[in-house]
């Protein structure tokens, strides 16, 4: 069996990759994680749309020019392709605005890109700095300039330890951009919306909300934010404040410990499927630990949300590279 | 296409089918645990070519790919009990979307023809 790359026929085995195969093969292949969320393995087809699996995550917009990532897809599905010719994103330079800590381990950074763009909440961005490259989700953009991101602080780790000592307001870093399809559909206003989030899984929950607000959305919108204690949830009063302002947004902050009378103490996959039991055309979004988001993604689908109507963004482990 | 696969409601039958059996699978504790670390997306693909191939439907399926597919299941257990689990799973799909019992009983005959190979027999 073989598919065809830049010219070249390449051979491959059953349950083996696009990546797997042309790097077996000797061709070197932008990749890091293996496993869809870096999205640094994109290619473009020639021919076939590819099939859902080598597109999650991706806008609409390169779905459509025939972008997939190569971790994921068959290539027996595949046919023809290459590496893009131009890579679809952008590499801009940016200066931090603002450096503050929201929690013991969270910070709220805001840099201001030196061109505007027309990324959305919801969607990633690349932080580069120095040779440590880190995946963040836009929380906030505005003007087009200015991207706030919520940045979980681990203790060692490379860009933690950049972010907390290094990097102050004025210093300047590299931002990489757009990937993800974690964002607002507009074209469906009256939707419920069940937004399922761990840690700072929130950051692009909160940029889609903030967003499906501005745009009028008037179906109602459903926030269950999880952290192990009240401390770890982060914007708990900006949260509160948005639900008691808008008759349609609510919020339920999940604790695994703390006073029942502040929070609720189930996770917040459990607590979203106690009070609807029942998602058929409702859109979920469910972003943070990789184990709450693929648990997520399949318990709201037998609960009867459509496949593809449940965005999931999981913030896989960076470090190994 | 097959007679049978024209009166299920061919590819249309399909897609309704789908969502409803993958559902069922998923939900079932006694084979979910075999659905686990499989991305989604490509397993409700996996599930529609199966449905086409057991509703009577065109296929690419050989009996050596349900082996190859399967095996690393078997080698997790997968037994006797867990192909009847889906094939209940299939019926039940079927009742919910109207089929009549003398054609499901046409599927299922068509599903246990893939017994042996499933299971690597």
């Amino acid at each position: 069996m073989d598919f065809l790359f830049e010219g070249s026929t390449i051979g491959y085995e059953p349950n083996e990759t696009v990546l797997d195969a042309l790097l077996r093969h000797g061709h070197d292949i932008p990749h890091r994680c293996k496993v869809g969320a870096c999205q640094s393995c994109l290619m473009q087809s020639k021919g076939n749309p590819a099939p859902a699996a080598a597109t999650a995550g991706l806008s609409d917009d390169l779905v459509e020019k025939g972008y997939f990532l190569a971790c994921k897809a068959d290539p027996g599905a595949i046919g023809e392709s290459r590496l893009p010719a131009e890579p679809p994103f952008q590499v801009l330079r940016a200066t931090v605005r603002e450096h503050t800590m929201l929690t013991a381990d969270v910070l709220l950074l805001r840099v201001e890109l030196m061109e505007a763009v027309d990324w959305r909440c919801g969607q990633f961005v690349k932080l580069r700095v120095g040779d440590v490259e880190r995946s963040y989700s836009i929380a906030e953009l505005t003007d087009g300039t200015v991207v706030t991101l919520h940045i979980r602080l681990i203790p060692g780790g490379a860009m933690g330890e950049s972010l907390r000592n290094g990097v102050v307001v004025g210093t300047e870093l590299d931002v990489v951009g757009p990937f993800g399809s974690c964002v607002y559909r507009a074209a469906s206003p009256e939707q419920p919306i069940l937004m399922i989030a761990s840690g700072t899984g929130l950051a692009p929950i909160y940029g889609i909300l903030i967003e499906a607000l501005e745009r009028g959305h008037t179906g109602p919108i459903e926030i269950f934010h999880g952290g192990a204690t009240l401390e770890r949830l982060y914007f708990a009063e900006e949260l509160k404040a948005l639900a008691m302002s808008r008759p349609n947004v609510r919020y339920v902050p999940c604790v695994d410990d703390g006073p029942p009378d502040l929070a609720r103490i189930a996770s917040p996959l459990g607590a979203a499927l106690e009070d609807h039991p029942r998602l058929g055309g409702w859109r979920v979004y469910v972003c943070g630990h990789p184990e709450l988001v693929r648990h997520a993604k399949r318990k709201t689908y037998i609960a009867g949300a459509d496949l593809s109507s449940i965005h999931a963004d999981p913030f896989v482990d960076q470090s190994a590279a | 296409m097959s007679e049978l696969f024209q009166q299920i409601g061919g590819e249309a039958a399909v897609n309704l089918a789908v969502d409803n059996f993958y559902r069922r699978v998923l939900a079932d504790d006694r084979i979910c645990d075999f659905f686990d670390g499989v991305d989604m997306d490509k397993q409700a693909a996996k599930q529609k070519a199966f449905l086409t191939m057991v509703f009577g439907g065109p296929n690419n399926y050989t009996g050596k790919d349900m082996r190859e597919g399967h095996a690393h299941l078997v080698a997790r257990g997968l037994n006797d009990s867990h192909f009847d689990a889906v094939v209940e799973n299939l019926g039940a799909t079927l009742k919910d979307l109207g089929v009549a019992d003398e054609l499901i009983a046409q599927v299922a005959a068509i599903a246990e023809t893939t017994r042996d190979d499933v299971l690597s027999r």
